[in-house]
């Protein structure tokens, strides 16, 4: 076939199809993304039966990866692993104590077994509210609030925050990894 | 919070590359931008769990474009010149089932399924969850009443009883269109010319086509049917019933937001619509033929064609 009745037919395409485009309208909303999972990594390391310590989350890296212009960032799950449980340290270890961000509480366990996050998990998994054997985790949220508020304008986004947890425990030795993560949705302009 | 209508309105008249694409971009030609080949970036840049059922209207909407406009008549000579060259626009209707599904928000949130909006719909829907958390579903990125398509495709015939239709179509990458090559084949056979006493038309086809977008989709449809036609002086009536399959399979490296990058994805996607049955006209002008035909199934589908040929 010709090369004048290949675009004749073609054209002719165009023409039967043009009312199709009537009304048709691309992007009309915002695209959503899944912002890059942050986290803060503490490696517990100590003959005590207490620990504390404290390290920066970059806030800045969720938007690693988003080239478009971002009108928005919302938290909706942050979760906790404690696992790598080396030198002795038994899973049935109990724990008592807390998390923070910038100072303000994220979470409190009472009692914890370290098993019962020895898989990475939500601190808003409903089950959390009924452990056994008296004992007891919560998230407050208050420190859900100020997460999101941080994040709520990315233009104001400050660079870094304060994760801190501590606490005591039932034994000495505590050799373990504790890992707090942050999964965030981006909302694009 | 957000902003509510980015508006990009496609000009009327673009490459016949555009037209193919309408279907296959629509969801993914989206953002405040247009960089480089767009199409490709804007997938690389989405991940989500509930994707297929955001995705699913325009999968079932691209296969049964794919399916249609095949015949518009199913009268075939035992033997004769035919050679018809055809352009052909298919549609389907976008309705309300189109624009929703349910979907179930990830964990810590209630796995209770929640109506949002698939890519044809209105803004996603929200989950509520403890500590005032929200979870957000993907919004919808297209409005139209229609899903368009477009393809040439040529008849040629009759050995037999028997005619071939061929779509072929290669695009080289432009700017910022992918490469685009559709290769379709197939066969139809008249039933008719073993019951010469039969007052209609009759015939069976078979229909194989591959679309082929950048590197990133890859869609295959196929169909089998049987279609009756009677013509009166210049008109022809035409139906048939066909069952067809056609699948989408989504190839990317993933380069976005996450916890593991350049993950390779492969998402393989069906299309829900299987059987239609389907009735139409076709107005013969000696080498000039117009047609118009609507189908319903899963989704209903029109298409209208012009052929230039015997």
């Amino acid at each position: 076939m010709s090369t004048n009745k290949y675009f004749a037919v073609c054209f002719v395409s165009i023409i039967v199809v043009a009312s199709f485009w009537i009304g048709c309208e691309l992007g009309v909303n915002p695209l959503l993304f899944d912002g890059s999972p942050v986290s803060a990594r503490f490696a517990a390391s100590t003959a005590d039966s207490s620990y504390a310590d404290s390290t920066t989350i970059a806030l800045h890296d969720v938007l690693s990866g988003i080239d478009k212009h971002v009108d928005s960032i919302t938290v909706f799950n942050v979760t906790l692993l404690i696992d790598s449980l080396r030198n002795g340290t038994l899973a049935s270890t109990t724990v008592t104590g807390s998390g923070s961000i910038d100072g303000t509480t994220l979470l409190t366990l009472s009692n914890v077994p370290l098993s019962t996050f020895s898989s990475e998990r939500s601190i808003f998994d409903p089950s959390l509210k009924s452990l056994p054997g008296g004992a007891s985790f919560s998230f407050d949220p208050a420190g859900v609030s100020y997460l999101n508020g941080l994040l709520k304008h990315p233009d104001s986004l400050p660079a870094s925050v304060k994760v801190k947890v501590g606490g005591t425990a039932s034994q000495s030795g505590l050799y373990f990894d504790v890992t707090i993560k942050l999964y965030t949705q981006i909302f694009a302009k | 919070m957000r902003t509510r209508m980015t508006k990009n309105r496609i000009p009327a008249f673009r490459p016949l590359r555009m037209i193919i694409m309408c279907g296959a971009c629509s969801v993914l030609m989206v953002g405040s931008s247009l960089s480089q080949n767009p199409f490709e970036e804007a997938v690389k840049q989405l991940s989500s769990d509930n994707i297929r059922g955001y995705l699913q209207p325009f999968v079932n909407g691209f296969g049964a474009n794919m399916n249609s406009g095949l015949y518009h008549t199913a009268e075939i000579n035992d033997l004769g010149f035919h050679v018809q060259f055809q352009a052909v626009a298919m549609g389907v209707i976008i309705g309300d089932a189109e624009k929703a599904y349910n979907a179930v928000p990830p964990a810590p949130f209630s796995q209770t399924p929640v109506q949002t909006a698939t890519v044809f719909g209105d803004l996603g829907a929200t989950a509520t969850g403890p500590g005032g958390l929200s979870y957000h579903f993907q919004n919808g990125q297209v409005r139209t009443a229609y899903m368009p398509s477009a393809i040439p495709q040529m008849v040629i015939g009759d050995i037999a009883g028997t005619q071939a239709v061929v779509r072929y179509v290669p695009l080289p990458e432009l700017q910022d269109l992918p490469k685009i090559t559709v290769l379709g084949v197939g066969l139809r056979h008249s039933i008719s010319r073993y019951i010469p006493e039969s007052p209609v038309d009759l015939a069976v086809g078979v229909f194989y086509e591959r679309l082929t977008i950048g590197d990133v989709i890859d869609a295959k449809a196929m169909n089998v049917g049987a279609q009756v036609s009677k013509s009166f002086s210049l008109l022809t009536l035409y139906g048939g019933v066909q069952y067809e399959t056609a699948t989408m399979s989504v190839n990317y490296t993933y380069t976005g937001p996450g916890s593991t990058p350049n993950t390779k994805v492969n998402m393989e996607l069906e299309s829900e619509n299987k059987h239609r049955m389907t009735g139409g006209l076709s107005l013969n002008l000696f080498i000039l033929n117009l047609n118009a035909d609507i189908s319903i199934g899963k989704v209903t589908a029109v298409s209208a064609g012009v052929g230039l040929g015997l």
